[in-house]
């Protein structure tokens, strides 16, 4: 019963002020940061990065019917992180926007595979050996870093084999929980905790267990079981208190990072620092000091952004990563099966936790873990494994789409009023 | 499908709540550590920012200058006694004294709250950038009489006084000792085992001694009805647990009401009345008075209180009663009390700031008085007004009255074992009554003699203060 | 630029980020509320979105009653309670009873929760090979607790193969004129085309208590005349019409 009025503003695209604004804050920060020394980079940048937000929000469209809200919020988080790393350390935000191309290519693919791929059985089995083999390498030929052995070589690129089975978790369990099938997931997961506690990475693990305890409680609504599983976990977690000694380490820091400011607390004394020394509106872009933060480019960049741009902006973005999860909740729960529907979710409580952690560590909230800020943090695994979760919640929304889509045509032909 | 689809929606709601929490914590803990965490002398971005802009000047009540640049050094006052005396609430350039004006007020001091067009002026001019300059609440002139009161008093002893205004809260004045030089910083002043840097105000816990029983009282009074009009056996010594408590020179009293133990400040009427008061109600009130409570005041860090919570038993109530056990306060917090006590229970925020200036000469910021919290009835601290009168009057603290004021005070001997050896500290904590000198005292000498007591060591310190307040104009 | 030009410029520009960073939060969630009104109006034109057909109640109870059609999702779960997908408010009916789900080419599979009894068409599912050697189809009847319900799917939507007692014969017509002599087979019984279902060892049949001995014919006993009566209408449904051009696309095959 729409007359023409109402159907013009319900066709209205919505985006186009928010992609333009999105594209003219990257304009006009590089732009700010050029004035500084008048470094090409940074002019190549002011052009090249609204380029590539034009292409991801505008154009990606045209191949299928993609959610243009969740891609103007990724790609602003995507080009926070080029922007924030170049007023940091240049030779960074190079690597970053480089990443960046790739993750949106991630993206895409990541997409198709959902759309196209009908049979799960067979890739969920040959996914489960290789999961647990890749994230077993680290143990093998992987170097420690930070207290962690998260990490390999392939030539000088560095991999971390959590960030890319994050994705196979998802499609195991969602797969595996849709069948009602209890054994082989459980499996699988405690597989992958168990090697993930063997590397020392425990907010990745948390994360894991946090997101297959999630996703069980949705799909079987038993209480009992997850109840089990939930203090299972607690039990895991005092336990891993009691036997590893970093992780008691950790939770010292964070009752009192004053009292041993110099060597165990410096990391968290500089954050809290970073953030009080930006107040409201920041100290202002390429001014401050940073890098006085020991890992400002990854654990900590969301400290470097509210020096940067103060705890208002930092607010705002964490309410972006709000609406990406509004986003994802709302595709999952549109989905027409099941296994969609806990593939979406389960994209979504993945980046939502992950943001909680490193947000929680750096504020002290919570005992930090070495994870990284989804899309923002520098590093190329993460951020295109990050990219990939987009594209599985991405897949998810197109098919929904689709289906409305079909629908629609179905009840036009059927109605009266469709064949007038 | 539908109940998967209701579970998502509850999880979004988790994560809504977890992200809420974020922002929440985030919001409170800035709001209420950001300043700490800023000022924090390791603080990098100070360090740069000290290279670049001329610090602001702080100048006392009266307009004297208390630090100023000239040059690029910072320099203090002329007067060496002077310096001496406020070296504490100041603090030093190098960051030596946690949390002194010069580290705590760095965002004043520095010119990091320089708006845009002053940034853009000091710019046009080509003149490097000043900071703001900061005027204190306290009376440099009285900082330097209680430093030489007290060492005149207790001479070679360590201590530390307060001084406030308990109508509004502004801090008058405030010593530590032993103090350092603040403009020659010796190798020898960094390693002193007295810690000079350490400001014994408002860093250092005592247990409170006998001047906790201004606590007990408002807690029978609260408590315990016809508590006045009761009389109440001291036999000299009061068994609890098989442990003796006992008198100051193991005095017997006999019959005692409230009135006249609190006079004589007997230590068995006190333990009873704690005994009898149990606990919860001896905490409560404690807790009414600040305890165990995190002091989050604008523009001063003061240690937290504690009353202590745990290994409770009867022993250790009754020496909670007359101000053992495990409690602890610092001097400026036993200052509140009384100052809370001579305001009618009504405890105000202590305040160090009066007003910031920018260099250009315009208000940045005025502070207000605010109340912190009430502390007991009116009625009640009527009551222990009267009683802290007699103690000047006619008990233990005779030596801290001038005449033609009406002081009221209570008297204190803190016994703490450090180190091994057993210290007594010796307190005097008071006030004047008289609506237009509002001023409350708290002195604290470390490690007296034997023999000796609050009354005698601490007290006379309180009369020359007073006699320094009476003359004010 | 001089470093003290820079900072002033910077300190300006952060209001404009701050306010750039507002604009496109309030914009976003601005879009969300739009976008979740648009949907709701969108899906209140489209009552059959997602689902794959429709439950009759053959045999319900007073809070269903008989004829009653409840609408089937892809997936999901049948039991009493407000939170499964399809309620049958049914003595005999568990909490949640049976998972379903749907597969493009077979059907909709049953899964019995938590070994509840399901039967669908006259076969008990006690194992989970058996639910899958069962999946409902168009007409297909589905027993459980004391609720008998019929599932009539959408067009567009195909299955395996039919029950047998509703064989879909398209070179015949669906029920022969002539009527068969008494022990002959139906034409579709014994077809290679069509599945048989086996008989069950472990039903017994009824034996009756005491058997009436057929007597001779004689002037004591005459036959009594019978009129002809048709053999007694069995539970047919009519077919599912042949593929229709508007067709769904294939894309669920998840198994």
């Amino acid at each position: 019963m729409r007359n023409d009025q109402q159907e013009r503003t319900f066709r209205r695209d919505p985006g186009k002020l928010l992609s333009s604004a999105v594209m003219l804050f990257y304009f006009s920060a590089f732009l700010l940061l050029w004035l500084k020394d008048f470094a090409w980079q940074a002019a190549a940048l002011a052009v090249a990065v609204p380029a590539m937000i034009w292409l991801g929000v505008n154009f990606l469209p045209h191949l299928f019917p993609a959610d243009k809200l969740l891609l103007s919020l990724t790609n602003f988080l995507c080009a926070l992180g080029v922007l924030v790393l170049y007023a940091t350390n240049p030779a960074y935000a190079y690597q970053q926007a480089v990443y960046y191309g790739v993750g949106l290519v991630a993206m895409v693919v990541c997409i198709y595979l959902v759309r196209i791929i009908r049979h799960w059985r067979i890739p969920v089995y040959l996914l489960m050996p290789v999961s647990l083999a890749l994230l077993a390498l680290p143990l093998i030929i992987g170097r420690e870093t930070n207290g962690a052995k998260n990490w390999f070589y392939v030539g000088s690129l560095s991999v971390q084999p959590s960030e890319i089975v994050k994705l196979s978790l998802l499609l195991i369990i969602s797969h595996f929980m849709s069948r009602r099938k209890f054994l082989p997931w459980l499996i699988f997961a405690v597989g992958c905790l168990g090697l993930l506690m063997l590397q020392k990475d425990l907010g990745t693990a948390l994360m894991y267990y946090g997101v297959t305890l999630m996703l069980y409680y949705a799909s079987s609504s038993n209480l009992l079981l997850t109840g089990i599983g939930l203090a299972g976990g607690a039990g895991a977690a005092v336990l891993g208190y009691k036997m590893f000694a970093h992780v008691k380490r950790r939770v010292a820091i964070w009752q009192n990072p004053w009292s041993d400011y110099d060597n165990a607390g410096y990391q968290l004394v500089q954050g809290l620092m970073a953030i009080a020394s930006g107040g409201l509106f920041g100290v202002g872009l390429g001014l401050g000091s940073p890098r006085t933060i020991p890992v400002y480019h990854t654990d900590f960049i969301f400290a470097v952004i509210c020096e940067q741009f103060g705890v208002i902006f930092g607010l705002c973005v964490l309410l972006m990563y709000v609406a990406i999860i509004w986003r994802g909740a709302t595709t999952a729960m549109a989905a027409r099966t099941s296994f969609h529907g806990l593939l979406a979710m389960g994209a979504t409580l993945m980046i939502g936790l992950q943001t909680f952690v490193i947000i929680g560590g750096v504020i002290k909230l919570i005992p930090l873990t070495g994870v990284t800020m989804p899309f923002v943090s520098y590093g190329g695994t993460s951020l295109v494994s990050s990219m990939c979760l987009i594209g599985l919640l991405q897949g998810v929304a197109s098919l929904n789409e689709d289906d409305l889509n079909e629908d629609t045509r179905l009840a036009m032909l059927g109605s009266e009023e469709g064949m007038r | 499908m539908k109940q998967q689809r209701y579970l998502f929606k509850v999880l979004a709601l988790i994560m809504f709540g977890l992200f809420l929490l974020l922002a929440v914590y985030g919001g409170y803990s800035i709001f209420t550590y950001g300043n700490r965490w800023f000022s924090y002398s390791r603080n990098p971005r100070v360090r740069a920012q000290k290279e670049n802009v001329i610090a602001g000047d702080i100048l006392d009540r009266n307009g004297i200058v208390l630090a100023t640049t000239v040059d690029g050094k910072r320099t203090y006052q002329a007067d060496e006694a002077a310096r001496r005396a406020v070296v504490h609430l100041l603090g030093d350039s190098q960051g030596q004294v946690s949390n002194g004006v010069e580290a705590f007020q760095t965002r004043y001091l520095y010119g990091f709250e320089a708006s845009l067009s002053e940034r853009f002026n000091a710019l046009l001019s080509g003149q490097p950038q000043r900071g703001d300059n900061v005027t204190l609440t306290i009376d440099s002139q009285l900082c330097t009489l209680i430093a030489r009161s007290f060492a005149q008093h207790n001479p070679g002893k360590n201590g530390a006084a307060v001084v406030m205004n308990y109508k509004t809260g502004e801090l008058m004045g405030s010593i530590s000792l032993p103090n350092f030089d603040p403009q020659n910083i010796t190798a020898a002043t960094l390693a002193d085992a007295g810690q000079p840097f350490w400001n014994r105000a408002t860093q250092s816990v005592y247990p409170p001694g006998s001047s906790f029983k201004i606590i007990t009282t408002a807690s029978a009074l609260q408590n315990i009805p016809d508590i006045t009009t009761m009389d109440i056996l001291c036999t000299g010594g009061l068994s609890v647990m098989n442990q003796a408590i006992r008198d100051y020179g193991n005095a017997v009293h006999e019959k005692l009401t409230l009135r006249e133990a609190f006079k004589k400040s007997c230590n068995n009427v006190y333990a009873l009345t704690a005994i009898t008061l149990g606990d919860d109600a001896l905490r409560k009130t404690a807790e009414d008075f600040g305890f165990n409570d995190n002091f989050l005041f604008r523009d001063l860090v003061v240690e937290n209180s504690t009353y202590p919570t745990e290994n409770r038993n009867q022993f250790e109530l009754a020496t909670t009663g007359i101000g053992q056990s495990a409690l602890a306060a610092t001097p400026m917090h036993m200052c509140m009390v009384a100052a809370a006590i001579a305001n009618d229970g009504v405890m105000m925020e202590p305040r160090l700031l009066m007003n910031v200036q920018s260099a250009s000469g315009s208000t940045r910021t005025t502070y207000q008085s605010k109340v912190y919290r009430t502390a007991l009835p009116a009625a009640d601290a009527a009551t222990l007004q009267s009683y802290m009168r007699e103690v000047v009057k006619s008990g233990t603290g005779t030596r801290a009255a001038v005449p033609g004021l009406t002081i009221c005070g209570k008297t204190g001997s803190a016994e703490s074992s450090l180190a091994g050896s057993d210290v007594t500290y010796g307190w005097f904590v008071g006030y004047i009554e008289n609506p237009d000198l509002p001023y409350a005292v708290s002195i604290l000498v470390e490690s007296i003699e034997d023999g000796e007591g609050g009354g005698s060591t601490a007290a006379p310190v309180a009369a020359d203060v007073f006699e320094y307040l009476r003359a004010l104009p | 630029m001089p470093e003290n030009v820079y900072e002033i410029v910077s300190l300006g520009m952060r209001y404009w980020f701050a306010f750039l960073g507002l604009l496109i939060v309030w914009r976003a969630f601005s879009w969300l509320r739009k976008d979740r009104r648009a949907k709701h109006r969108r899906l209140k034109h489209l009552p059959d979105a997602g689902m794959i057909g429709e439950m009759v109640v053959l045999q319900g109870s007073d809070e269903l009653p008989e004829g009653t059609v409840i609408p089937v999702p892809r997936a999901g779960v049948l039991g009493f309670v407000r939170t499964c997908d399809v309620v049958v408010p049914v003595d005999g009916v568990a909490a949640r009873h049976v998972d379903f789900v749907f597969q493009d080419g077979k059907g909709l599979l049953l899964f019995p929760l938590h070994k509840q009894r399901c039967i669908v068409d006259d076969t008990e599912l006690t194992h989970r090979s058996k639910t899958k050697k069962f999946p409902m189809c168009h007409g297909s009847r589905l027993q459980v607790g004391d609720a008998v319900l019929r599932l009539r799917l959408f067009a567009g939507l195909d299955t395996e193969y039919r029950p047998t007692y509703a064989p879909y014969q398209p070179e015949q017509s669906w029920w022969p004129e002539q009527y068969p002599e008494e022990n002959q087979p139906a034409p579709w019984q014994n077809s290679p085309y069509v599945y048989q279902q086996p008989a069950n060892p472990w039903q017994q049949e009824e034996q009756p208590f005491y058997e009436e001995q057929p007597q001779e014919e004689s002037w004591l006993n005459p036959p009594v005349y019978q009129p002809w009566q048709p053999p007694q209408q069995q539970d047919v449904f009519p077919p599912a019409q042949p593929r229709q051009q508007t067709r769904r696309r294939r894309r669920y095959h998840e198994e």
